[in-house]
């Protein structure tokens, strides 16, 4: 019966300020030459979306996003932990996806959440958002 | 700021729980075999309301377990299912589980899994047993819990089917949709489960990221569901945003799909034609709650103006009794203030003094006005306590094998919603006293001539400044001979005494007494009429009984309306003064030697009326010297209490005043014949006499 189910089963599982992995080794001089483009690909800013993807987290998510707004490149946000999703958060991730590409930079998911694209859906952002194509 | 849903959790419980009290008195109403559709849709609203707002509050197992009963009720509402006895019993243990289901979670308490799952089981084997139509294979029921985020979205054909309609729905949420916990997530997925849903979402309003406040909403939605719901079942799903969104129904008449075709006929009565764009409402009048009775209308019509945040609750806000009961404070002690202004006023003279006077007059008829105006704040009709009746009725007589009419008049009285909350359980005991032992089985009945069904009848009235309630049974009847003989056995009377009626069946308010034969589950026990009682005491009311053997028995318990404050007459005692309240004082008079007449050891009676009437003198009592002794020289105040009356031998009357009680177990301890305390105009301390319990004492001091 479903009646069993724990009602904590898609509470977040860490804390927010865990929320940001972004790379910092950006700024750091002397990378020797060989290994530039491993590192290139090592620095590129990433966003990792929590479990608990919604409105509780959202300020947090928010300062995250802010943080890559203006990162050059692709920024990668990293979709697959997230179980739990919801409209606040959706719509700072359209708030940023578009801004970036209104200046000429790309956004790339990474992982995949079937809660995340069935939301995106729902809200008919799959277009805008396209989460459903996340490698 | 992060959003805490939990700061919701209360009014969620408050309103779940009034709603689930709508739900069961509906179901009581329902008629098996042919209910009435607007009742069926009052009970599907509340189950469809309830599993909306625990779903967005995450109590997981209320929604899914609601899920399961919104689906059942939807057969109901559409015909599929019919209304038997056992689907009703089915229904109301279903309302009992998930009240609570809801009492656990909101006492963070654990949910008995068995109990839902069994009753859950049940609900979905009715779905099912009805579901199976001769031509049709039977289907399993839809029973996923909707609300899951996880849950497999449905599709459906987008092209309409016959029967199906197509809604054009406008949804812009208001920014503070989010803050208040709905989440168009969720409400879209709702949409989605009725029918085919295409969306298009308005980001025109989405700001640049740093200038988004998280727990804004900055989307908008235009939606066409084609499904065959109708409208209101689609303002249903947005019952919870009401208020907190602009909503849009229109019906698409056409089979084209033209979302900027003008609304049709259909549709929308919204908010107030004055209403700049941000305060129109969700329209949603066809989903007003039957709780609308009550003062408490949730929907909003077009002739009720609502402000822009939240005005879901047109007519009524609902305000905690804490803040209540510190304005009740607050005006106790400007009542205190102004009887000081007013004492102070008569002793002035002057050229001012009259206008002074007048004045005071002025203030004296606001304070009151005022202190009325809090009252009736905290008055709720008793209502709210007979509503738990007629579902108590029907279960015991089902139990009891015996057939009850409930009757409930005067359910609109009101009362203070302290007293309201204490009088419940008293009358359950009562009325479950009445069930048990005074009504008689069907087949006594028919032999005693009387009609086999019996009645049970709760009335409510003001009288003077009190609340009267009655619980009368047109049952046996109460055996005097009975209660007389178990008093004998147990030594309560004196084996040669003989006690006059009123006597004898006050025994039955004696602890541990019962002449019931054998003790059941229902009544027996022997406790239960002496904590009624207590508890109508502690109330500062009255209990009486009138009985006759064979036609029934009647309980009336008479309480004051209020706690708060008592309308007094204030007496001088040497230099003490006592507050006696009005309602107990029949009359005061002087009286004459010869009018008093000595009874050795029974102290001193005269005669009042058409009986004589003890003396009780307040200075004995109380033990303080007063002005006389002498019965002529000072007055005789003659006061009632629960049936009896005593005359109180006092010094001097001095005026009469509103006094606010202030409680002497609070700030002293319990005091014998005293029920609380007020502070006169002067400071001083005055204290309130509590006349059936004064009577009890002189009556217990006389004796010894």
């Amino acid at each position: 019966m479903k009646a069993g189910k724990s009602p904590k089963r898609a509470r977040a599982t860490s804390p927010p300020e865990e929320v940001v992995a972004t790379a910092q080794e950006s700024s750091q001089p002397a990378v020797p030459v060989a290994d530039v483009a491993a590192k290139q690909e090592q620095v590129r800013k990433a966003v990792v979306l929590l479990a608990e993807c919604t409105v509780r987290n959202a300020m947090a998510l928010r300062t995250s996003l802010l943080d890559s707004l203006d990162a050059p490149g692709s920024v990668d946000v990293e979709v697959g932990a997230v179980e739990r999703v919801d409209t606040a958060c959706l719509q700072l991730l359209l708030a940023f996806v578009r801004e970036r590409s209104q200046h000429g930079r790309s956004t790339a998911w990474r992982g995949r959440s079937d809660v995340l694209e069935q939301a995106t859906t729902l809200l008919g952002l799959g277009g805008t958002l396209a989460i459903s194509g996340a490698a | 700021m992060a959003l805490d849903l939990e700061q919701f959790h209360e009014a969620f419980f408050e309103e779940a729980f009034e709603a689930l009290d709508t739900m069961e008195s509906a179901l009581l109403k329902l008629n098996i075999g042919n209910p009435e559709p607007e009742l069926v849709n009052t009970i599907f609203r509340v189950a469809h309301s309830i599993k909306g707002g625990s779903a967005t509050f995450g109590f997981t197992e209320v929604a899914s377990f609601t899920h399961t009963l919104e689906t059942l009720l939807d057969e109901l509402r559409g015909g599929r299912m019919q209304v038997t006895r056992g689907l009703s019993d089915l229904l109301l243990k279903s309302v009992d589980v998930m009240r609570e289901m809801l009492r656990s979670v909101q006492h963070k308490t654990p949910i008995d899994p068995q109990r839902v799952a069994d009753l859950q089981f049940d609900l979905e084997l009715a779905i099912l047993q009805k579901n199976q139509a001769p031509a049709a294979a039977p289907e399993l029921p839809d029973v996923a819990p909707a609300p899951t985020p996880d849950a497999a979205l449905p599709t459906m054909p987008a092209t309409a089917i016959l029967g199906q309609r197509r809604w054009q729905i406008g949804f812009r949420p208001y920014p503070q949709l989010l803050l208040r916990g709905n989440d168009p997530l969720r409400l879209l997925r709702e949409l989605h489960e009725l029918g085919s849903l295409e969306v298009e979402v308005d980001i025109s309003g989405l700001p640049a990221l740093s200038e988004m406040n998280t727990e804004d909403c900055y989307l908008a939605w235009n939606l066409v569901l084609t499904s065959e719901v109708t409208r209101d079942v689609i303002a249903q799903v947005f019952d919870w945003a009401e208020g907190d969104c602009k909503l849009e129904i229109v019906e698409i008449k056409s089979g084209l799909a033209e979302r900027t075709a003008p609304p049709s006929a259909v549709v929308v009565p919204i908010g107030i034609a004055s209403a700049h764009e941000a305060q129109i409402e969700v329209a949603t009048t066809a989903t007003l709650e039957p709780a609308a009775e009550q003062g408490r209308s949730q929907g909003a019509s077009p002739a009720t103006p609502s402000p822009a945040q939240g005005g879901s609750d047109s007519g009524s806000i609902r305000v905690s009794t804490e803040k209540i009961d510190e304005i009740m404070n607050t005006v106790g002690e400007i009542v205190i203030t102004q009887s000081m202004l007013s004492q102070l006023g008569s002793s002035m003279e002057g050229p001012l003094a009259e206008q002074l006077r007048s004045g005071l007059a002025q203030l004296e008829r606001n304070v009151r006005e005022l202190q009325e105006g809090v009252m009736r704040v905290r008055m709720l009709p008793i209502s709210f306590v007979f509503s738990r009746f007629p579902r108590m009725v029907r279960d015991l007589s089902h139990r009891l094998g015996k057939e009850i009419e409930l009757k409930l008049t005067g359910d609109t009285t009101e009362l203070d919603k302290t007293v309201l909350e204490k009088i419940g359980d008293p009358l359950v005991h009562l009325v479950r006293n009445s069930i048990d032992h005074g009504i008689e089985k069907p087949d006594i009945r028919r032999a005693a001539g009387k009609a086999a069904a019996g009645t049970v009848h709760l009335d409510a009235y003001h009288k003077g400044g009190n609340i009267t309630v009655e619980v009368r049974d047109d049952g046996a009847g109460l055996d005097r001979d009975r209660i007389l003989a178990k008093a004998r056995e147990r030594g309560l009377v004196g084996a040669t005494e003989v006690p006059d009626d009123t006597a004898i069946y006050d025994l039955i308010f004696a602890a541990g007494f019962s002449t019931a034969e054998k003790t059941t589950d229902v009544s027996g026990r022997g406790v239960g009429l002496d904590v009624v009682r207590r508890n109508v005491q502690e109330l500062g009311g009255t209990i009486e009984i009138r009985t006759e053997r064979g036609k029934g028995s009647c309980f009336t318990i008479t309480l004051p309306l209020t706690l708060a404050i008592v309308d007094g007459q204030s007496v001088a005692v040497g230099s003490e003064t006592y507050i006696v309240p009005l309602t107990t004082i029949i009359e005061s008079m002087q009286l004459k030697p010869s009018m008093v007449n000595r009874i050795a050891g029974r102290g001193e009676v005269f005669l009042f009326r058409d009986g004589y009437v003890p003396v009780v003198r307040l200075h004995q009592v109380f033990g303080v010297k007063p002005r006389t002794h002498e019965l002529h020289e000072g007055l005789l105040m003659i006061v009632e209490g629960e049936g009896r009356r005593v005359g109180l031998f006092v010094d001097d009357l001095l005026g009469q005043q509103q006094v606010v009680i202030k409680s002497l177990e609070t700030n002293y301890r319990r005091v014998e014949g005293v029920s609380g305390a007020t502070i006169l105009g002067d400071g001083s301390v005055a204290l309130i006499l509590d006349v059936p319990g004064l009577i009890r004492f002189a009556a217990e001091r006389l004796a010894a």
